[in-house]
């Protein structure tokens, strides 16, 4: 058997058994609270999971090249904050919708400058500024919450289309269709892929992989600062609060949907799969007056068993594709 | 100086895939002599000397030391048998003092606790005692506190023989020893050695300076191609006899060298200097030449084409392109400008093993074959991944195969096809056939001669001496960051450019 078909068939049937576990979560949900299968939860389902799958999207990029940023929810935080601050003080929603937008990029602008141009690793690098981005916010805020934003601006998270589709779901599976395009079929995303196995070669192919790297990083944080509008459209109050749970529920998502921590391998397909997941634990624990504890639990729980069945499949796949591979001359 | 052997090695054969790294090769080492091991790079010599420390296995044969059969399992084994080897890279951690490096691993130890003598604390005074009496014997001034990281490379390489030393050695390997060292530094390794051997200390001196064996060295054996050729006292022998053993194989018509009109100067390089690795480089090469690039390694062939093409920038210098002065701030411009290489290291920087056939083969062309948006287009990806693998004959089923499960030389074909999608006027391949069967071999070199018959511009980087004679129609010859000569086609003899590369 040759590797690409193991390659294959074990991506074909981690996003597989990934659908599986979704569809038996609706059911499972469903069978104790009916509600749930009405189709107004499930879209409730894709509204809730805007910010998460935005966020995640930009994620899949980063952790392909065997990177990480473990402070997106931060960088949400922060720009929903400098949101918050200067709609109050100016009362200017465009001004604020720019400079929410500025604070998100340059956050992770800075995340990248630093991973691009040093040898810090991405994860010492990102816990560091995670620090830094949430101290910043709550300089800004302390206890303060910021609310009473404009009609006009909450637009944005409380359309619905036609009726009944959520705005962010449109926005989310937009940007999914974007970036799963360009990551399968674009050189952005093959050389996001190749610098995860093997970054010299990508070097020595002519990229420059510094660039890529400070693009995706300064990417993810304007997504993060895209993701804190739509949330502040939906929650419609700024506070230091909101973003704790979401650095850990992106990078769930991404590593559950088969974006391997090491680089190399990765599905926004998967990624997406393993956002609504998310989406239907949240809904579905919050309709069973689960407390945010069991939720936390579950994920973490989640994470590291998908964790454990990817490093095993990974370890078969290398040993049976080692036998094949010619051992590397050491001659001289 | 006794006739007994300590170490006795005795037909030893090593296959690694591909490639027969040793076979029957044998050496006896006497007690108390240097006994040089000398070769070309590729000739089995550091094989030999990681089958003896236990990092490989041989095939077959036997190793005596002291009469006695000797089989390890890894170097510490060897260190505990009294066997010592000093590798070329550093050992020791240079975050630690001189003290704890060299006996670290076997720190003596002594209990703290009456009646408990399982609780034991390293006994420094002793470890202290023992230390200076090594670098005492050694000759040598140090302070065993100091940080290892901040001392010389010379001295580096004295606390790594002290820290042999410690071990009560039977037998010392230095490999390369002086590899790193200013001349000054080596003949003060020289009288470390001599003394060594004045108190009875047998070693084995693995080099290829011919100057240093007839200093150092009682016996001299010379291995090549991984076969055991020769061994005499230095004082029968003279550096031409040795060169002659080293590189005396019959060439074969191994290398499909066609005749091919030789065209205009297409590169030209002036005064081209990198601190540290490049000093005052001059060459031209020209439209349908082969330019061999010989010399050591560590003689700056790899660094200067490095420079060349923009992954590295020199300091001073000029490069033309037809005439015309260029100068690359990334790879990527040079590669615009026609100039690709295929690097000595597929592994490292060559390829992305993991992933298939169509996606390296693509990776220097991908802006060309893709949209404004980088979308791939899939039918030239496939087109151009096709036409490679069936000019350059890779022996892979289809564009979708995993470089990883190809041969080394079908992965040395797919580095190479690589660099030639971006239809290059200059190619310059370094070491492109080291680690790859005789057959791939011969067959990347009748792609280097086709391309050559194209009217490409070929530099071709090679350890492998016999390749450069065979492929070359000139020759440039560098020594430790210089050009040491140029020789044509008609005047080239192994003789003659190893005797400028050393």
């Amino acid at each position: 058997m040759t590797a690409k078909r193991i390659n294959l068939s074990i991506l074909f049937s981690h996003q597989t058994v990934l659908f599986f576990l979704l569809v038996c979560l609706v059911v499972l949900f469903g069978l104790i609270e009916p509600v749930f299968f009405k189709p107004r939860v499930l879209f409730d389902v894709l509204a809730i999971v805007g910010e998460v799958g935005i966020m995640a999207l930009g994620m899949t990029f980063i952790i392909s090249t065997g990177g990480v940023d473990l402070g997106v929810g931060y960088e949400l935080q922060v720009s929903a904050i400098v949101f918050g601050l200067t709609y109050t003080t100016t009362q200017n929603t465009v001004l604020a919708i720019v400079l929410a937008m500025l604070t998100g990029t340059v956050a992770g602008a800075f995340n990248g400058l630093v991973i691009s141009r040093t040898r810090i690793p991405p994860l010492v690098t990102t816990l560091a500024t995670m620090y830094l981005y949430r101290g910043i916010s709550m300089i800004i805020a302390g206890t303060d919450t910021f609310a009473g934003f404009p009609e006009g601006f909450l637009k944005i998270s409380t359309i619905e289309l036609f009726g009944f589709l959520p705005i962010q779901s449109v926005y989310f599976v937009t940007l999914f269709l974007i970036f799963d395009y360009l990551y399968r079929r674009g050189s952005l995303g093959r050389n996001l892929k190749a610098m995860g196995f093997n970054e010299n070669a990508v070097n020595f192919s002519g990229v420059n992989t510094r660039r890529i790297k400070f693009a995706i990083y300064t990417l993810t944080g304007f997504l993060c600062a895209l993701a804190a509008l739509i949330y502040l459209g939906r929650i419609s109050a700024a506070k230091t609060s909101i973003g704790d749970n979401l650095n850990f529920e992106v990078i769930t998502a991404v590593l559950l949907g088969g974006t391997s921590i090491m680089g190399g391998v990765g599905s926004m397909r998967g990624t997406f799969i393993g956002v609504l997941i998310i989406g239907v634990l949240k809904k579905g624990f919050t309709l069973l007056n689960f407390s945010g504890n069991i939720y936390n639990f579950t994920l973490g729980l989640i994470l590291i068993l998908s964790l454990i069945v990817f490093a095993v499949l990974e370890e078969k796949e290398k040993s049976a594709g080692r036998v094949a591979a010619a051992a590397p001359g050491a001659v001289g | 100086m006794s006739t007994s052997n300590i170490l006795e090695i005795q037909g030893i054969d090593k296959q690694f895939p591909g490639v027969k790294a040793l076979s029957n090769v044998h050496i006896d080492l006497r007690e108390g002599e240097v006994h040089a091991v000398c070769g070309e790079n590729g000739a089995g010599k550091s094989t030999l000397m990681k089958i003896i420390c236990g990092v490989h296995k041989p095939d077959s044969g036997t190793i005596l030391l002291s009469g006695e059969p000797y089989t390890v399992e890894n170097p510490n084994e060897a260190y505990a048998r009294g066997i010592a080897i000093i590798y070329q890279e550093s050992s020791l951690l240079p975050e630690l003092t001189v003290l704890e490096n060299i006996f670290m691993g076997h720190e003596p130890q002594k209990p703290i606790v009456p009646f408990l003598p399982a609780v034991k604390m390293i006994d420094y005074p002793s470890m202290r005692a023992k230390a200076s009496s090594i670098f005492e014997r050694l000759g040598m001034q140090i302070d065993l506190d100091a940080i290892v990281g901040t001392l010389g490379v010379a001295t580096k390489q004295m606390i790594e023989i002290a820290k042999a030393l410690t071990f009560d050695s039977q037998i010392l390997i230095l490999d390369e020893p002086t590899a790193a060292l200013t001349s000054r530094e080596v003949e003060t390794l020289f009288e470390t050695i001599r003394k060594l051997r004045a108190e009875g200390q047998s070693m084995l001196y693995i080099s290829h300076r011919l100057d240093e064996i007839f200093q150092i060295a009682d016996r001299v054996t010379v291995l090549r191609d991984g076969e055991y050729i020769e061994t005499a006292p230095v004082t029968s022998v003279d550096k031409n006899q040795i060169v002659s053993w080293m590189v005396g194989r019959t060439l074969t018509n191994l290398y499909p060298k066609e005749e091919v009109e030789i065209g205009d100067v297409v590169l030209s390089v002036e005064g081209l200097c990198q601190e540290g690795v490049l000093d005052d480089i001059d060459f031209v090469a020209r439209r349908g030449e082969i330019l061999g690039i010989a010399g050591l390694a560590g003689a700056g062939r790899t660094e200067l084409a490095l420079a060349l093409c923009g992954l590295t920038q020199p300091d001073a210098g000029e490069i033309s392109l037809n005439g015309e002065r260029v100068s690359f701030e990334s790879y990527r411009s040079a590669m615009d400008h026609g100039i690709v290489y295929i690097s000595e290291d597929r592994q490292a920087y060559g390829l992305v093993l993991p992933m298939m056939l169509r996606v390296n083969i693509t990776h220097k062309v991908l802006p060309s074959i893709s949209n404004l948006f980088g979308i791939i287009d899939r039918g030239q990806e496939r087109g151009i991944t096709d036409e490679y693998i069936e000019k350059l004959d890779i022996r892979a089923p289809d564009g979708d195969f995993v470089v990883n499960n190809l041969s080394g030389g079908n992965q040395q074909k797919v580095s190479v096809a690589k660099s030639l999608a971006v239809d290059p006027q200059i190619l310059i391949l370094d070491e492109p056939t080291r680690g790859v069967d005789v057959g791939a071999k011969s067959e990347i070199h009748r792609i280097i001669s086709g391309l050559a018959k194209m009217g490409k511009t070929i530099l071709l980087i090679s350890s492998d001496l016999p390749e450069i004679l065979g492929m070359s129609d000139r020759v440039l010859v560098m020594k430790t960051g210089t050009k040491a000569g140029e020789v044509m086609r008609r005047d080239m003899t192994q003789e003659t450019i190893l005797g400028m590369a050393l």
